[in-house]
């Protein structure tokens, strides 16, 4: 499973794109645990534009996952 | 004597305007056009009782589906953007509203628009998402087709597809606290595109592949979630509508509800033929399949009848009630018009029925005609 994952900035008009691939998965809280609540996002992302960072952590626990690279769309 | 029945079907029927009536295939029934391409309108204006009348297009097809984990939500009689009431998901853990089977028009449609008017007391959602509307699909495995969502301040909207999950956010986005504002989001397979509006303005597009994965189980486990969010919210929907169309352009977000039905008075009109001068048509027999609308003023009648098919309506629409209680009309032809009387609001449908026809008295012997030798 993986996500793409579009970030339309207001202020600059830019779209940046980070692909989450493969999709982590909290070891202390596994997706199966968000079955009761599936409309919540089981993962948060956080853009960092300084390093051009896409931060992932678990939506349940907060424990970081994965870190992915995000780059300018159309570039 | 008993009387005979003659059926009154519409395959015949003049609709005036064609544009605002439809015919059903088999003719067995006239109804009001909606807006074409919506599939479900909720005003969200609350009334006592058992029922949900703020389901107004998708009413047909949710009637008598269970709408099930409404305990968190509640109409608001006080903060609303139309009407009489909106939605409020009040802030405690829980689900919102689920529609257990929404119209089979939004269910695989590869384009859909989804808007309302929202107000979110706070903005800040702790990194979190908090679902505003959202299909689920259960099968194979718990997941959402699609879901439009708030995170701090920021609008996202989520597709599942076929090639993965496609996530399109806002950065940046200036939304108040407090403040009604009016969300839109659309996608469509065909074009590949997604789209988000804050206040009619474009605030976001990305593209996608593949298809948004949907289910349609006949469990009925693939609702519609309204405000169905794991995340505490105190947020409050206004005039939810979906359209199976992709509305891509910026526009004036609406400032009345949206009214799905024409409240002019398009007209059905039909002519019966008894098949013999002065037959008498009786009209304490006319009846309907289905006589709802009539019972509530919805349709009204205007009859005339003829021995030379020439009809002309005058005088006042008629109820049914009104026109069952006229004398028996003697005529070849009786004509009848359909009034279909909406308040922009209302489906209205006119069933087939039957009327009663006096059988003629006495059948003339037939003469044979004399044959003189002639020598």
């Amino acid at each position: 499973m993986k996500e793409l994952f579009i970030i339309a900035e207001q202020k600059n008009g830019k779209n940046f794109k980070s692909l989450i691939e493969p999709r982590p998965v909290c070891p202390d809280c596994p997706e199966a645990a968000f079955q009761g609540v599936p409309m919540s996002g089981p993962l948060k992302k956080i853009f960092i534009e300084a390093s051009m960072t896409l931060q992932v952590s678990c939506g349940k626990c907060g424990k970081k996952l994965a870190e992915f690279p995000v780059t300018v769309a159309g570039e | 004597m008993p009387s005979l029945e003659k059926l009154i079907k519409y395959d015949q029927a003049i609709l005036e305007p064609a544009a605002e009536l439809s015919l059903s295939d088999d003719g067995g029934s006239v109804k009001l056009k909606g807006l074409e391409d919506l599939v479900f309108l909720c005003h969200f204006n609350g009334t006592s009782g058992p029922s949900h009348p703020f389901f107004a297009l998708a009413k047909e097809e949710t009637e008598g589906t269970d709408l099930c984990g409404a305990a968190c939500v509640a109409f608001d009689y006080a903060v609303h953007k139309f009407g009489t009431s909106s939605l409020l998901q009040v802030a405690e853990w829980g689900p919102g509203t689920v529609i257990c089977k929404p119209p089979k028009s939004l269910v695989f449609a590869p384009e859909l628009t989804v808007d309302f008017w929202a107000r979110f007391e706070d903005l800040q959602t702790g990194a979190a998402e908090r679902s505003l509307i959202d299909r689920y699909r259960i099968l194979p495995s718990p997941t959402a087709s699609w879901m439009l969502f708030i995170i701090d301040g920021e609008i996202g909207l989520r597709l599942n597809t076929t090639n993965g999950q496609c996530t399109l956010q806002t950065s940046g986005l200036e939304m108040e606290p407090s403040t009604w504002h009016h969300i839109r989001a659309a996608w469509t397979e065909n074009g590949h595109a997604m789209k988000i509006f804050l206040n009619g303005s474009l605030v976001a597009q990305g593209d996608f592949s593949g298809t948004v994965k949907d289910s349609d189980d006949p469990a009925g486990q693939n609702p519609l979630e309204i405000m169905f969010s794991a995340v505490p919210q105190n947020a409050w929907m206004d005039e939810l509508r979906i359209f199976n169309s992709f509305k891509g352009d910026e526009f004036t977000p609406p400032d009345s509800p949206t009214q799905p039905f024409s409240s002019r008075i398009p007209r059905a009109k039909l002519s019966l033929d008894a098949g013999y001068n002065n037959a008498t048509w009786i009209l304490s027999e006319l009846n309907f399949q289905n006589e709802t609308d009539f019972q509530n003023d919805g349709i009204k009648i205007r009859l005339h009848g003829d021995n030379d098919n020439s009809p002309e309506f005058d005088g006042d629409p008629l109820s049914l009630d009104q026109a069952r209680a006229l004398d028996p009309l003697v005529a070849r032809w009786l004509h009848l018009e359909f009034n279909f009387v909406s308040d922009g609001d209302t489906l209205r449908t006119l069933t087939s029925g039957k009327i009663g026809l006096k059988p003629e008295a006495s059948i003339w012997t037939r003469r044979e005609p004399e044959i003189s030798r002639r020598f």
